[in-house]
């Protein structure tokens, strides 16, 4: 029922060319995603560790019974900023391809909409020191810069597997007790 | 081609599933008896499921081939062929097409594969013997000319045998006829009576839908007019034509000569004898073989049909003159009565199909009660009939096969009734369901007694009457036929009465049945006429003798028919007549109210009788019935004139509520529910009248109306065994699955509940020692923490059993399984010399669904290892002394929470020696490595990917991919597989398998802050050990237990978590992965738990060491330990670990920066060395 309904939201919102965003953000980067996406917003949840999983996922969650993985997006999206880090206490959580995920964010703002025309695409130069193949669309609110990301490719992206390789090969054992 | 009903599609996609595995099974057991006779009846039935739900469903390929096969089998199992090797090979084969084509049609909706070449094999093999006339009826058609295959191709399969039958008795009967035209004395009588057959014939053919056979038939019909205008003129014309028109059917249908030799040719032909007696059917009550049972009731609706469409172009004289004719056309003319393809005075039920059998009618009839009860709210709802038409099809099916005379004759006439009712051709009113509903409910009732007598013990004649009665309505026979007749008889319910009039109706040839009935109707209701008409005639002698010339008349049929009680009766009626006739004569007085109760056990025997009065009582014309020619109203009441018949008063009377209720409330009642509750009244006897007077609008669905006479008591009884019979139910597995998730949380609250109250019996203790508090007030707490504990015990052991219970739920055999490797054997060992026995034991163990169907792959290929590479074809094993065919052994059974798979054969074994060569070819291991190994490790090694000791590659193993496969599922599983073998004597492979998935015996421990869970089913045990006990070998730290070394690696540091520092002793816990053992630091021993397991996202989890997490009681996440993987990954790093050493030696360089930037959250010191 609770689809049915948003899936009217949708059609009303798109008959009036309008895309209704999340916004976040991280670090100061103002950022978006597709309200459908959004299955929940929660705020700090305690996450468990996942030992010699890859390195963007912080964890698991315990959302109601289901464990559900948490990514910090950005470690994701190698947003690094100095040494302090964000708040990081905001966790969307998404549903992605029916996939259930949560990604740590600093902050979430507020539910944003923006005619649909209005986004363009990714330009080619790297936005924020942000790979623009995550990147879905970039919008101007109120002359600041949105972001809308693409979660399929920051999910599915073959890289994550590439990166799990490395991190795997590289990690060897009893490095001491050799040295010793 | 037919339309594929999608909507039936899914459940015979599923049904035809179990239906071929259950096949298959057999099969393999009829190919080592090719003979058994048990087996080939066990597959017949279902064949015959598949046919039946395949022409359902409108899959013309699967419904053929099922047919084909279905013909086979039968020919089979009669004896008429021996089978051998062959058979059975194609039998298989067929089996295996039917499989291919219901995967294709799952995945794509339709039949892709071709079938002719299984379709021809089987025709040859059928043809084979050709003196079956069963097989021939359909072979023959098919394989001769293309009309006559096209015939065969686009029909029901049933419908056609059933046509086929039909004509060839009709035309053999013409040309026994024709023969004998030149010597015919009466050339009209004999023209007329060609006419009526052909008539008959061209009805079928309409039938059926053979428009050019009908026109043929016309072409006929109408040079056989002809020929009588020229007889009537005085000439003698030519009737060359008829044997031309015979040849021409002959050609079309070339098997109708085949019929000559047929077995169950006409009785009377074979002995001489001019008709069955009625003793040979007398104790038919059901009991004649289901095929001619078919036969009959389908032949039933071509001769209403055919007779009832004659009657409608005839004159009303001529057609009596035609009918009485044709009972005038010598004997051995006749098509033979058809009563009993072999005089088998009792079908017998089937003992080891009857269990199945209750179970699947169970269910049907549940699917049949609900589809008739939305029927009720939408009578004309097509979409409904198709539905219900499903399921009664089945229990036919099944019920036929099992032997239930009853039911299967009950449930036939249902179809056909359902049939009718979805062509259309009839529309259904409330009174058709409430009848169907009543149908369905002595199913039931005769599947209970079933199930608890194993009998079938109600009667249906009355039901099967009601229904044909229906049919015979919808199709116009009885009422058109007879519009003069007038009011007087109401069903009787002497059931022996009863039970006479419908074996009448049901034994006999239905053609001359319909000419006899014609006749009698118009005899009787001459008869009536005079009767009603003897009380105010003056000449009461001459009346007299008038009836007693009809009477004698009405003898004459039925002494031609064999009717020898009706004979009798008539014999008995008119030695009446005769006495009263002379007591008038003599001027006294008789009474004559026997004339009446004559014409009421007449009625009584023959209840098409009734029909007209019915509607003459009525006075007016229903129409929402579609009964051509409905009588006009005559406005006659004749009840009340044979008020002398007890019976009779308290049918009229029921039937007088019964038209009070009409004339007062509902016009539009039509005549079937009039009639329904007309019968209802006379079988309610007893009954208030508030049941008889039920009205239109009433939930017609609500008081179901009895089966049979009875009270409520056998109302209550027979809910009470309806119930009996739901012993197995089909559940949506997602319902399982989600109530099995349930159980997992109320095991982890209950987990919780246990800590809390552990916590309370702490925190008593704190306030006794550290608080003081008094020990009279810490009583109370103690009562409390006591009581606490009860109740969390009470609720474990509920939920224990709770859980058990939704486990069991879930199990199923491992047979389901084990069933197909006879197959897959078989296979393996077909083309190459090998000869094997496949052993199966413990296929009842069951264990988890979900188990059960991963197991299938992994032991597939440790099958076709042990065939293929474990044992030695039949030259090698003789010369190593063995037996020449290799033994396999299949052995499941339980050991506590697991289930050990064991596959076991005596060939060759795995040689160390070959397996080390091939493991240094490979340059997997250094020569070195390989000889420090022990026989075990060597043989872990064909669990390697791409390992393959086999010489060569043969054509389903040997690439080496089987065995890691293998492995990698059953791990997947929880599970463990160990190797054993002996060189030379055998190979065993044991799989050792968790019972379930979902939940498991865990043992929690605790890593710095983080819990983790490791599956009891890999820990072998657990040592506290002090650090300094500890050393090291080659860079391994190991620890000496009981004499063996045995490699420990700290969790916190394979996790990189901070581990407790300031303990001298720490706990291991030694796993056992392969046969290997291995000891995992850890920080403390929490204890055992169950665990339920909930998996982890796939990039989280891979090679990641976990195998899925769990939640704890505090709702904190404990992740499982894949033991495996964590060993695998140890073991991977030693092996670097031995590689980099020689080169750490010389630099000892390049590591530590490679490392900072690979884990980024620093590893913490390391300070426990």
């Amino acid at each position: 029922m609770a689809e049915r309904i948003r899936f009217d939201t949708l059609t009303d919102a798109e008959a009036e060319g309008l895309m209704q965003l999340v916004g976040f953000k991280i670090n100061e980067e103002e950022f978006g995603v597709d309200i459908l996406m959004v299955q929940e917003i929660i705020r700090s949840a305690p996450v468990t560790a996942v030992p010699n999983s890859p390195e963007f996922v912080e964890g698991v969650i315990n959302l109601r019974g289901d464990i559900i993985p948490v990514i910090d997006l950005r470690k994701r999206l190698y947003l690094y900023m100095g040494e302090g880090g964000g708040e990081g206490n905001w966790i969307l959580i998404l549903n992605i391809k029916e996939r259930v995920i949560g990604f740590i964010v600093d902050r979430v703002t507020e539910v944003l909409k923006v005619e649909q025309d209005k986004v363009e695409p990714p330009p080619d130069i790297v936005v924020v020191g942000l790979e623009n193949q995550y990147i879905h669309g970039v919008c101007d609110i109120n002359g600041k810069l949105l972001i809308i990301l693409s979660f399929e490719r920051i999910l599915f992206n073959e890289e994550y597997h590439m990166l799990k390789e490395t991190n795997y090969k590289e990690l060897s054992l009893g490095e001491e007790s050799i040295v010793q | 081609m037919s339309e594929i009903n999608l909507a039936l599609l899914g459940d015979f996609i599923v049904e035809a599933g179990e239906h071929l595995d259950e096949i298959e099974v057999l099969l393999l057991r009829l190919a080592e008896d090719p003979n058994d006779l048990t087996t080939l009846n066990d597959i017949f039935r279902p064949v015959h499921n598949i046919k039946g739900g395949s022409q359902i469903t409108g899959l013309d390929k699967v419904s053929r081939l099922s047919h084909r096969l279905e013909d086979l089998l039968d020919i089979l199992r009669q004896g008429k062929k021996k089978s051998d090797n062959d058979t059975v090979d194609l039998l298989i084969e067929t089996r295996d097409r039917i499989l291919r084509l219901v995967r294709e049609l799952e995945e794509f909706q339709e039949e892709q594969s071709d079938i002719e070449d299984l379709v021809d094999q089987l025709t040859v093999l059928i043809e084979d013997q050709n003196d079956t006339p069963l097989a021939a009826a359909t072979t023959v058609a098919e394989t001769a000319m293309p009309d006559a295959q096209t015939y065969q191709e686009e029909h029901d399969q049933e419908l056609f045998g059933i046509f086929m039958s039909h004509l060839r008795e009709q035309v053999h009967t013409l040309r026994q006829a024709v023969a004998q035209q030149d010597s015919e004395p009466d050339l009209d009588q004999h023209l007329e009576w060609c006419g009526a057959v052909v008539e008959g014939l061209s009805s079928a053919a309409n039938y059926m839908g053979y428009q050019d056979l009908v026109d043929m038939y016309g072409e006929w019909r109408g040079i056989l007019s002809d020929s009588r205008q020229d007889v009537a003129r005085g000439e003698v014309p030519d009737l060359e034509f008829m044997h031309e028109y015979l040849r021409r059917v002959t050609t079309l249908f070339p098997d109708l000569d085949t019929w000559q030799t047929a077995p169950h040719q006409p009785a009377m032909d074979a002995n001489g004898r001019e008709s069955p007696a009625p003793s040979v059917s007398a104790d038919q009550d059901g009991l004649m073989p289901a095929v001619s049972d078919v036969t009959d009731d389908v032949m039933n609706i071509f001769m209403n049909m055919g007779v009832g469409g004659g009657v409608d172009i005839a004159e009303p004289d001529t057609a009596a003159d035609a009918a009485s004719a044709s009972t005038a056309v010598p004997a051995d003319e006749l098509p033979e009565p058809r009563v009993i393809l072999k005089p088998e005075p009792e079908m017998e039920i089937n003992m080891g199909l009857l269990k199945d059998f209750i179970i699947e009618a169970g269910d049907h009839l549940d699917e049949i009660e609900t589809i008739l009860l939305q029927l009720s709210d939408d009578p004309q709802n097509l979409e409904f009939l198709n539905d219900v038409f499903r399921p009664v099809h089945n229990i036919k099916g099944g019920s036929q096969i099992t032997g239930l005379a009853k039911i299967s004759r009950l449930s036939h006439r249902l179809e056909d009734l359902l049939d009718l009712l979805r062509q259309g051709k009839m529309s259904s009113s409330t009174g058709t369901i409430d009848l169907l509903i009543d149908a369905r409910d002595r199913i039931v009732q005769l599947v209970n007694e079933l199930n608890i007598h194993e009998q079938e013990l109600s009667a249906i004649d009355d039901l099967v009457m009601k229904i044909s009665h229906r049919i015979d309505g919808s199709t116009g026979l009885s009422v058109a036929a007879s519009p003069a007749i007038p009011a007087a008889s109401l069903e009787s319910v002497d059931a022996i009465t009863e039970t006479v009039g419908s074996s009448y109706e049901e034994e006999h040839d239905q053609e001359l049945f319909g000419i006899f009935m014609h006749h009698l109707r118009e005899q009787a209701s001459i008869l009536r006429k005079s009767v009603n008409e003897l009380q105010k005639e003056p000449d009461k002698v001459q009346h007299l003798q008038w009836c007693d010339d009809t009477i004698g008349r009405l003898w004459s049929a039925a002494n031609y028919m064999g009717y020898q009680d009706l004979a009798s009766l008539y014999e008995e009626w008119r030695t009446r007549i005769e006495q009263a006739s002379s007591a008038w004569a003599g001027g006294g007085k008789a009474p004559l109210e026997f004339m009446n109760k004559y014409l009421a056990r007449l009625d009584g025997m023959f209840p098409q009788l009734r029909d007209v009065p019915t509607t003459a009582i009525k006075g007016e014309i229903i129409e929402t019935v579609p009964v051509p020619a409905r009588a006009p109203a005559t406005g006659r009441k004749a009840a009340p004139a044979v008020a002398e018949n007890q019976l009779y008063n308290q049918l009229s009377g029921a039937l007088d509520s019964v038209m009070e209720k009409e004339a007062s409330a509902n016009k539009q009642e039509t005549l079937n529910q009039v009639y329904d509750q007309m019968v209802a009244g006379a079988q309610a006897k007893a009954k208030t009248p508030t049941q008889q007077t039920k009205g239109n609008g009433q939930a017609p669905t609500a008081p179901r109306p009895e089966s049979a006479p009875g009270t409520g008591d056998k109302r209550r009884v027979l809910d009470t065994m309806e119930k009996k019979i739901k012993k197995s139910m089909r559940v949506d597995a997602e319902k399982i699955d989600s109530l099995m998730n349930l159980v997992g949380e109320l095991v982890v609250d209950r987990s919780y509940f246990f800590q809390l109250s552990n916590e309370m019996r702490v925190l008593q203790n704190y306030l006794k020692d550290v608080a003081g508090i008094d020990q009279k007030e810490i009583k109370m707490l103690r009562t409390f923490t006591y009581r606490l504990g009860e109740a969390i015990a009470s609720l474990g052991r509920t939920s224990n059993e709770l859980q058990e219970g939704v486990m069991k739920m879930r199990m199923l055999p491992i047979s389901q399984i084990f069933n197909r490797y006879p197959r897959l054997v078989r296979d393996l060992t077909h083309t190459s010399d090998k000869k094997v026995e496949l052993v199966i034991q413990g296929e009842d163990t069951e264990l988890d669904k979900m188990i059960v169907e991963e197991l299938s792959d992994p032991l597939i290929h440790i099958i076709r290892n042990a065939v293929d590479h474990g044992l030695e074809n039949r030259e090698e094993r003789r010369k190593a002394g063995k037996p020449e065919a290799g033994t396999l052994t299949l052995n499941a059974y339980q050991e506590s929470n697991n289930i050990v798979i064991e596959v076991t054969d005596d060939g060759r074994g795995i040689s160390p020696e070959r397996i080390k060569l091939k493991a240094q070819q490979k340059g997997l291991y250094t020569p070195e490595e390989l000889e420090r190994m022990n026989a075990r490790d060597l043989t872990q090694l064909i669990l390697m990917p791409g390992f393959s000791t086999a010489e060569k590659v043969t054509g389903t193993s040997g690439r080496g991919v089987g065995m890691d496969v293998v492995k990698r599922n059953i791990e997947k599983l929880n599970g463990i597989l160990e190797i054993d073998s002996k060189p030379g004597v055998r190979t065993q492979m044991r799989l050792k398998i968790p019972l379930t998935l979902a939940i498991i015996h865990a043992l929690m421990i605790r890593v710095g802050r983080d819990l983790f869970t490791i599956p009891l089913a890999n820990v072998d045990e657990t040592v506290r050990i002090f650090r300094h006990e500890t050393s090291k070998v080659e860079g391994v730290e190991v620890i000496h237990l009981r004499g063996h070394a045995l490699p420990i690696f700290h969790l916190s540091k394979l996790f990189s978590i901070k581990a407790d520092e300031n303990t001298d002793k720490v706990f291991v816990v030694i796993v056992n992965t392969e046969g290997a053992r291995t000891g995992f630091v850890v920080d403390e021993l929490i204890g055992q738990e169950e665990v339920v397991i909930k998996p982890l996202a796939d990039y989280v989890q891979e090679k990641s060491g976990f195998s899925g997490a769990t939640i704890v009681g505090d709702g904190r996440i404990s992740l499982i330990l894949d033991a495996h993987e964590l060993v695998k990954m140890t073991s991977g790093r030693q092996a670097k670990m031995h590689r980099d050493q020689a080169q750490q030696l010389r630099t000892r360089i390049r590591r530590g920066p490679k490392r900072q930037q690979a884990l980024p959250p620093a590893p913490p010191p390391d300070n426990v060395h």
